[in-house]
């Protein structure tokens, strides 16, 4: 983990590799993260916020202010970083992919993501709210998909319960969905 | 007295904005009460990696989630697996009924209150075939259970879809029994099986166009897109463009050595074309072009040859023994299969 809080470690970092320039970000707790400019490039709206920040000439990262991140709060950030960091370490920066491309509703979670998003519920979907703030497309969808998982396993009476939703329907219309779906609820049994 | 209401407006401003970040993370239950706080966009994308009977069954959780459910851009795209086929039936078919298939595969009963789910807003269908092995040369038998008849239940209620992708497909491209295989027909018959209900426009349809990742063993397709585009005439062309790297993925020197080869073999041999060709023409009333270059091996240029029908000629040359069970072509270079997945 190379997201640090305090700015001396972080010196030393940029002495060790000098060419790596490195932006501060700062969660919505005051928490201050030092990461590399191209990792954190990719999230979308960091990317932004830098492209603001910098203009056009090359600006000195150091006595840069801290990119504020308000919604997302310090252990998620923490977290987002790291994610970010292995992937940028692993898969390069992310290639564009044209609009209709289905991959990522095609393609497996990975083993290391599997074993990262491993996380309690809440900071399941701290984590999805953190990258939908932030627009990392593949993160948002790695929590989407396992969100998704845990979903698929559940019964219907399960959902309301874990997520304490409220069953709003009223009898007569509680009747009319449980008729339609008559005819898959063998189906729903063998789960 | 002047002083006090700006520091009287900033804590007010403050506690507003504590107000709401205590309402993104509730004091009861705090671990279960976030799926609420999901703003609908990011529901509706949760929602869009489910598969379709858990999109109905979700239904019944809550009002909202009924509506975020039904919503067309949840279901631009339409994930389907092998389970889906009960949606064929009625009422009630179970497991048991489910292992005959061919009982299933007549009862297209039409499900009207599915039409929230289907409907012309898909774009996609995704079917999961969940490391299924599929014999291609199989899929125009009606009787066996196979993957276009459940597909073209859903085509026909999505007709602007633009396309059909096979996930964790396997599809058995080389069988031992080498002269009923061919790939290029095989995937024509998914394409008429599956877009050829009545009511459909087929003509934009004919062309399929693949686009896939490579498969991790030169026989086994992982992924395949399957995509509708313009009329044109090549369709063996634009399939072979990606099927022969595939079908034959070795370098210069296993060519060399097939050529040098293959004009050794009998001619009895030149006839493993023939029911390939009366295979294309009868069952997919194909009646284009087709290539008949395999005719007689001796002066056959083999430079020139589709993956599939290389892998074929070195089948013949792999099985090719003397009277003693010798064999008489020098091995390989480079190691090929006998059978589909013993890689």
């Amino acid at each position: 983990m190379a997201a640090t809080a305090g700015p001396s470690t972080g010196s030393g970092d940029v002495k060790a590799a000098a060419v790596a320039p490195k932006v501060r970000l700062q969660s919505g707790d005051k928490e201050i993260f030092i990461v590399d400019l191209p990792v954190a490039k990719m999230s979308k709206v960091i990317k932004g916020m830098i492209e603001d920040l910098a203009g056009e000439e090359d600006p000195n990262w150091d006595t840069l202010e801290p990119i504020p991140l308000s919604n997302v709060s310090g252990p998620i950030l923490r977290k987002v970083i790291t994610w970010m960091e292995h992937h940028y370490k692993n898969d390069g920066p992310e290639p564009e992919r044209p609009e209709d491309d289905l991959s990522h509703f095609t393609d497996e979670i990975s083993d290391w993501d599997e074993e990262y998003i491993k996380v309690d519920q809440g900071t399941l979907f701290e984590l999805i709210l953190a990258s939908n703030y932030l627009n990392i497309k593949k993160l948002r969808t790695v929590g989407c998909k396992t969100v998704a998982n845990v979903l698929r396993k559940l019964s219907v009476e399960e959902i309301r319960e874990k997520y304490n939703i409220e069953n709003d329907f009223t009898p007569e219309e509680e009747e009319a969905i449980r008729k339609e779906n008559e005819w898959c609820e063998d189906q729903d049994a063998s789960k | 007295m002047t002083s006090t209401p700006p520091p009287g407006k900033r804590r007010c401003l403050r506690s507003w904005t504590e107000e709401t970040e205590v309402r993104q993370e509730p004091a009861l239950q705090e671990d279960c009460q976030a799926i609420k706080d999901l703003p609908r966009e990011t529901l509706s994308e949760v929602f869009t990696h489910l598969d379709l009977p858990t999109r109905i069954r979700l239904r019944k959780v809550c009002r909202f989630w009924k509506h975020v459910l039904l919503l067309p851009e949840t279901n631009f795209i339409v994930l389907v697996d092998k389970h889906c086929f009960v949606l064929h039936s009625t009422l009630g078919w179970t497991w048991k009924r489910m292992q005959r298939p061919h009982k299933i595969a007549y009862t297209n009963v039409e499900v009207p209150h599915l039409r929230g789910f289907l409907g012309g807003h898909v774009r996609h269908i995704v079917y999961d075939g969940n490391n299924l092995v599929q014999s291609l040369n199989n899929t125009y038998n009606e009787y066996s259970f196979c993957l276009p008849w459940h597909i073209a239940w859903i085509v026909r209620w999505a007709p602007n879809a633009t396309g059909l992708h096979l996930k964790r497909m396997a599809f058995q491209i080389m069988h031992s029994e080498y002269r009923y295989c061919n790939w290029a027909s095989g995937l024509l018959n998914i394409m008429y099986r599956g877009f050829e209900p009545k009511g459909f426009n087929t003509n934009a349809l004919q062309q399929p166009q693949l686009g896939s990742s490579r498969p991790a063993y030169p026989h086994q397709w992982t992924s395949l897109t399957v995509t509708a585009s313009s009329y044109n005439k090549d369709v063996f062309a634009s399939i072979r463009a990606v099927s022969d790297p595939l079908l034959w993925p070795y370098p210069a020197d296993q060519l060399d050595w097939l050529d040098l080869n293959a004009r050794r073999l009998p001619k009895t041999f030149e006839d493993c074309r023939e029911p390939l060709y009366s295979l294309v023409k009868h069952t997919l009333r194909w009646n284009g072009p087709f290539d008949e270059t395999v005719w007689h091996l001796p002066t056959l240029n083999y430079r020139e040859l589709h993956g599939d029908d290389l892998m074929r000629v070195a089948r013949c040359l792999l099985d090719y023994t003397d009277y003693y069970g010798n064999s008489v072509f020098p091995a390989p270079p480079h190691h090929i299969p006998r059978q589909p997945y013993a890689n």
